[in-house]
């Protein structure tokens, strides 16, 4: 007997891996993660990825450039209308087309309508991982409103195209000024319940202060943008360094932090909404009158070069680099996603948390997996 | 934000309610089967399976505006073995396709299947793609209910959803 | 710095570059064996430090197969565009810049994966969307029985 128990020694730690399948209960996606734990600490986590690769970057050069524009919708599907935008400025830039005023400042008030209520869904889904099903309510039935406002102008909820090259595709509905500031009369009342629910609560900041730890250094090193980024003190708000739409005659403020916990990965989000708002107070009352696209030839060509243009989505920065041979297709077209950026730094951030603080660092750097699969 | 309700017409138990109204009892007789199949019929509880975008939606077909637990879809069960249908919400690809037929094994019967983005049954959007793009119709499922079309919005959902349990 | 200037001082740096100025950025063409010794050099020296790598974007020029690296400094807010090339579509190899920008990692995977580009040293260079027994979707001569055309 007592040589048995001398063989079964409680200190002796276990190493084992585990999946965390494709098929998960959190809304990001599909992504394998595998997680080779010590007992309970997480010693690495590899993703495994390819499970919504559907060959975007193949496929578009195969399409014509207004046609690419529908296949970025579903990329980032949160942040549709800035994806549009990017190929859009893009293409515009390639060709030296100045829109008109009016098309840049619809362009900035969708995306940053766009803006918040993929921060709200950040909100929603982050509680729910954490465990308060409360938030999913909450945060769900604030975007709807947004939801509708696009669907009143675009035709779409979430799916829009309404960006195309030259301006978009249809002039605003006469109710958008209405019912956007109908939205930030309501949104604004109910900010603070958000607090109430996350931020101010004991449990939720036990969860995330001091988790995932991610420095300067490391952010710049590692391309880490975003949000997540500017909560590391990383100023990277491509509406600040490189003004594009009507980002110009708009203030407002970046938000950064330093400490770069999730904590305030979380807390630069929530103030982006508030930045968000203020932006589309400052446009709402003047949106310039004129024409809502520039005529264009119904064949776009771009002439031979590469162009690279870069935008702002609610993750990161989102680069589009298109090499074009002078056809109407393009040669190559490459999307630096800013998820794919985001996911080389989860290894490094894990290593030593224990399993459950794995969910909370993995919500709070906000990913779509579809961004990262193209 | 007023939310519209159903029409009487439209909800479609009516014979039940139509029945406890005339006897004017709350008591009713009938087979064991008959209670079974409309317990399976009003609570449908389905499987979380969000690829992509279509998985949004199907979120906010939860949410309090289009609420559908009234339907009876009261909860998303993560795992298979207490879900009774799997919503295929967003593309499947190559890669995907084992693990999507490995839950629908793991369902225990009587299990359905909901394709949700028209993109999963025609090769519409993406044909020319590497990652050979399955027709969930035919290549997977042996035999099981399916329902195309129900676009990725929800009150499209709804009326396929509505559809479903009706027959 | 603006486009110019740059490209002056990287042609400093070694008289075998392509300098061209290019409508948005400088491009800069190198050889395969002389990158990883440019790169280092762009990042360390106090006149560009480029310390955020943008994106690696591996390209099939129909001959040739090639990479393409931009690379921004979060000091000084300049772009440059390094290109380099080679011949060899059996065995294409570079060096790997994962030592110097961590994020260049996964950006080589990707392009291992879809275009089958290889990096030496790099620390871990595995197919990252498909499995082994794939082509090399991106590339231009790549034959695939599944695909549907009209």
């Amino acid at each position: 007997m007592e040589e048995m128990r001398k063989d079964i020694t409680t200190d002796e730690q276990q190493e084992y891996t585990i999946n965390i399948g494709p098929q998960h209960p959190s809304t990001h996606g599909v992504m394998r993660l595998v997680v080779s734990l010590n007992g309970e600490t997480v010693k690495n986590v590899e993703p495994h990825l390819g499970y919504i690769h559907r060959g975007i970057e193949k496929i578009s050069e195969s399409l014509t450039y207004p046609q690419i524009i529908h296949l970025t919708d579903r990329m980032d599907y949160l942040s549709a209308h800035i994806n549009n935008e990017a190929v859009c400025l893009a293409v515009e830039k390639a060709l030296e087309i100045d829109v008109p005023d009016r098309v840049k400042v619809i362009r900035t008030l969708m995306a940053e309508l766009t803006r918040i209520q993929s921060h709200e869904l950040f909100w929603a889904s982050y509680g729910m991982d954490l465990g308060g099903q409360t938030c999913y309510f909450y945060g769900l039935r604030d975007r709807e409103m947004v939801l509708d406002i696009f669907e009143e102008t675009t035709g779409g909820r979430m799916i829009v195209s309404y960006n195309c090259p030259g301006g978009v595709m249809h002039d605003l509905h006469p109710n958008f000024r209405k019912r956007v500031k109908e939205f930030l009369k309501h949104f604004r009342k109910v900010l603070p319940e958000y607090d109430d629910i996350l931020t101010n609560n004991v449990i939720f900041r036990q969860r995330t202060k001091g988790i995932g730890q991610l420095t300067l250094k490391d952010a710049v090193s590692y391309g880490v943008t975003g949000p997540s980024g500017r909560a590391s003190g990383f100023s990277c708000d491509v509406r600040k360094h490189e003004p594009y739409s009507a980002y110009d005659r708009v203030k407002f403020n970046e938000i950064l932090f330093s400490e770069g916990d999730a904590y305030h990965r979380y807390l630069a989000r929530m103030e982006e909404m508030r930045e968000s708002m203020n932006i589309i107070d400052q446009l709402i009352d003047n949106i310039p009158e004129g024409p809502y696209a520039v005529k264009m030839k119904p064949v776009i060509k771009l002439p031979e070069g590469e162009y690279y243009q870069r935008v702002e989505t609610p993750r990161g920065e989102l680069g589009v680099f298109i090499i074009s041979d002078g056809n109407k297709t393009p040669y190559r077209v490459h999307f630096r996603t800013p998820n794919f950026a985001n996911l080389s730094v989860l290894n490094h951030l894990v290593k030593g948390f224990k399993i459950a603080d794995l969910i909370s660092i993995f919500g709070s750097l906000d990913f779509v997996i579809p961004d990262i699969d193209r | 934000m007023a939310i519209k309700g159903m029409k009487y017409e439209e909800f479609g138990d009516n014979e039940s309610l139509e029945l406890l109204r005339q006897s004017g009892t709350n008591v009713l007789l009938t087979t064991i089967d008959d209670v079974i199949n409309w317990g399976r019929k009003n609570s449908l509880w389905p499987l979380t399976f969000a690829t992509s975008c279509c998985g949004i939606e199907m979120m906010q077909t939860g949410a309090p505006k289009h609420d559908f637990a009234r339907f009876g879809m009261e909860v998303y069960r993560a795992s298979p073995r207490q879900a009774d249908v799997i919503v295929v919400a967003g593309t499947i690809v190559k890669k995907m396709a084992p693990v999507l037929k490995r839950l629908y094994d793991q369902m225990s019967e009587p299990k359905y299947v909901v394709a949700m983005a028209p993109v999963l049954l025609q090769e519409v959007l993406l044909p020319f793609t590497h990652t050979a793009l399955l027709r969930v119709s035919n290549r997977l499922f042996l035999s099981m209910f399916m329902f195309p079309d129900a676009l990725h919005v929800p009150r499209h959902y709804y009326m396929e959803c509505s559809s479903f349990s009706g027959s | 710095m603006d486009k110019i200037q740059l490209g002056e001082f990287i042609k400093s740096l070694d008289s075998d570059l392509e300098i061209k100025e290019g409508k948005q950025f400088t491009e800069v063409t190198v050889m395969p064996s002389k990158l990883h010794s440019l790169a280092s050099q762009l990042k360390e020296k106090e006149e560009t430090l480029f310390d955020f790598l943008d994106c690696i974007t591996g390209v099939d020029y129909g001959h040739d197969l090639g990479v393409i690296y931009h690379l921004r400094s979060t000091k000084y807010e300049h772009m440059v565009v390094l290109k380099t090339r080679t011949a060899d579509r059996d065995f294409p190899e570079f060096d790997s810049v994962s030592d110097i920008w961590e994020a260049a990692d996964l950006y080589e995977r990707e392009a291992f994966d879809l275009l089958g580009i290889r990096f030496t040293d790099h620390p871990d260079l595995r197919r990252l969307f498909l499995d082994d027994s794939w082509g090399f979707p991106l590339r231009k001569d790549y034959v695939d029985n599944n695909i549907i055309t009209w």
